[in-house]
């Protein structure tokens, strides 16, 4: 069965391919541009995603989430500092509220709670 | 027929606990609130709060879920009225009508309508629910595996072909989900299978690490890169709707629904195909065509009602066949399968109080709609004016908490991030994302019933072939199949024919 799917993958992306390069030979088929602020805040993007997921382990997750939020909320275009806050802080309280209190998930520990002996 | 009353009976005290309810106001608040934002839909919206469910009673846990479906179709009006942007796919033909009723000034009007007729729609769609996914599923245990494994091909045929212009996307979609769905180890003969030797693949990938990634990310990344930029103001809501004849409407909402049923229960249609089509429907049958598109009521109530009546209807094969037919239903199947329940037959004999309290919370939650909608206008109103920029951010965080929730793993995490990215690229690629979750879910459905129907007969193949039921399945494959070529076929006459026809 395995080699069954694989063997239908191949096929399937060689079909594809074939279709792709007619319809480019043909100039039917379209192109990806992306624009260059759309490649800058896909990097944003991407450097906020890393930056989430390792500084989940090593500054805590609600930490890092309220760093990176606002960042990357200005960075891609919104710049009302008050809203930036507020979203912040409202959308913390609303996940400290469901994930901490409510599922009690264990999350690693938030080192700013831990420096201060919490 | 008094099995199903009585069960509905003993269903309704469960339902209405104080927990239970309150679940299903807080479901139907968000779904209203996910639909009317730009971007988002009902099954991100689910998908994305799968996790905060995991501790609820499963009742509550539906309910919920029931309410955020229901709310998000609604919801996705409210945009469509006020901003000529659909909240949802659903509510593109509410935009036909629904926007130039508010430049008429008649925006409060507009948005009572879609309130009602939604409201309508999921009522008329639960009932539909409750009356027919019993009796189906008494003749779904009459299903032999054999039967089993062409159904699971048929529904998976059936999304994979008609959900994308290109049929080979369509089915590598479904090939790469019958990929995921054999990653672990095979319960049969133990074998490992793609895993790779991770530790964390032996027990394969779960669907809720799926079904976030490729349903949560992707409109998290798009709405990043391409923020919704309203272009008008929030048209105001100074009109008044106190002299507006609503039983003008009553034939409307009985075409509508009925539409928004059948297609509802029909695989790889789903609630923007049932708008569409009761609108055309509405304007076809109507002596006076030049009225629509220029802010006719009639215009609103058939597509929300349409829509909203798509809803309950989605889950008749889903709960009865353990066959989902759109990418909500099988994320709602995910959600059922988080709470130790097993789509199928079984479900309305081993779980019949869970089953059918779900359903009823379906019923439910469209009367809630309805109260919530009327009394939280101002609210979900100001909902738009939600930055789509500080939205990204919040997706990926809530769905990377939600995702690690599940086990406490950031293996999970970074599997989600990475379907995330595939579901993107796929969604860049015109490839449709519904074929590889289903085949996930039908995959190993598809491959039990076949190794069960193999060795029970011990005559090899033509064992698939032998009941009424397999033959009956095997030519709605081939029809369905068959459809997209024919298609083409006709297309190519058709262009031929008037490449000629000048010549002549």
């Amino acid at each position: 069965m395995p080699r069954g799917i694989m063997a239908l993958m191949i096929l399937l992306s060689a079909i594809w391919v074939i279709q792709s390069a007619r319809a480019l030979q043909q100039g039917t088929g379209g192109m990806i541009a992306p624009t260059s602020g759309q490649l800058r805040s896909a990097a944003m993007l991407v450097t906020a995603g890393l930056g989430l997921l390792f500084g989940m382990k090593l500054i805590g997750f609600y930490t890092s989430a309220a760093i990176i939020v606002p960042l990357l909320g200005y960075g891609l275009g919104y710049r009302n500092l008050r809203g930036l806050a507020m979203g912040t802080l409202l959308f913390l309280l609303l996940l400290a509220a469901v994930f901490r209190l409510l599922l009690a998930v264990p999350l690693p520990p938030e080192a700013i709670l831990t420096m201060i002996g919490l | 027929m008094m099995d199903i009353f009585q069960h509905i009976f003993d269903a309704l005290p469960l339902l209405f606990s104080l927990e239970n309810m309150l679940a299903m106001v807080v479901g139907t608040a968000i779904g209203i609130a996910v639909g009317a934002l730009p971007g988002l839909s009902a099954t991100m919206g689910i998908a994305v709060l799968i996790p905060l469910t995991f501790t609820m009673e499963p009742i509550a846990a539906l309910g919920m879920i029931a309410g955020i479906y229901n709310g998000a179709m609604y919801g996705g009006s409210i945009p469509a009225i006020l901003l000529r942007i659909p909240g949802t796919p659903a509510g593109i033909a509410t935009v036909f009508d629904g926007y130039p009723m508010a430049q008429k000034g008649q925006a409060k009007l507009a948005l009572r309508i879609s309130l009602v007729s939604s409201s309508i729609g999921s009522a008329v769609s639960a009932v539909a629910l409750l009356m027919l996914a019993p009796p189906l599923s008494m003749i779904a245990l009459k299903f032999g595996p054999a039967d089993y494994f062409w159904l699971a091909i048929f529904g998976l045929m059936t999304i994979a072909v008609l959900l994308s212009d290109n049929p080979v996307k369509g089915l590598l979609s479904a090939a790469l989900g019958l990929y995921v769905g054999m990653i672990g180890i095979d319960m049969m003969t133990g074998i490992e299978r793609f895993a790779f030797d991770q530790l964390e693949l032996l027990s394969g990938v779960n669907i809720i690490v799926l079904l976030t990634g490729l349903y949560a990310i992707p409109p998290a990344i798009d709405l990043a890169l391409n923020p919704i930029k309203p272009q008008g103001k929030i048209q105001k809501l100074e009109d008044s709707t106190s002299g507006f004849r609503w039983a003008s409407l009553i034939p409307v909402w009985i075409k509508a629904s009925g539409i928004g049923v059948v297609t509802g229960i029909i695989p790889a249609l789903g609630g923007n195909v049932a708008a569409l089509f009761a609108w055309n429907e509405q304007r076809r049958g109507d002596p006076d065509k030049d009225k629509y598109g220029k802010g006719a009521p009639e215009g609103v109530a058939a597509p929300e009602c349409a829509n909203n009546a798509d809803t309950a209807a989605t889950l008749i094969p889903a709960l009865t066949l353990g066959i989902p037919g759109s990418s909500v239903a099988a994320v709602i199947l995910g959600a059922l399968l988080v709470h130790g329940l097993i789509p199928g037959p079984q479900l309305f004999r081993e779980n019949a109080d869970i089953t059918y309290a779900f359903m009823l919370s379906m019923l439910v939650t469209s009367g809630l709609m309805l109260v919530l909608g009327t009394l939280g206008a101002k609210a979900f109103i100001n909902v738009l004016k939600m930055p789509t920029q500080l939205l990204a951010p919040m997706i990926f965080v809530m769905s990377t908490i939600g995702v690690f929730a599940i086990h406490n793993s950031m293996f999970e995490v970074w599997m989600m991030l990475g379907f995330g990215i595939l579901g993107y690229c796929m969604e860049k690629l015109d490839i449709p994302t519904a074929p590889a979750v289903l085949a996930v879910i039908l995959g190993p459905i598809a491959e039990e019933n076949l190794r069960r129907a193999l060795l029970i007969s011990g005559e090899g193949f033509f064992s698939l072939l032998q009941g009424p039921i397999s033959w009956i399945l095997v030519g709605l494959i081939v029809v369905t199949t068959g459809l997209p070529i024919f298609k083409k076929l006709l297309l190519r006459r058709k262009a031929k024919l008037t490449t000629i026809a000048p010549k002549g």
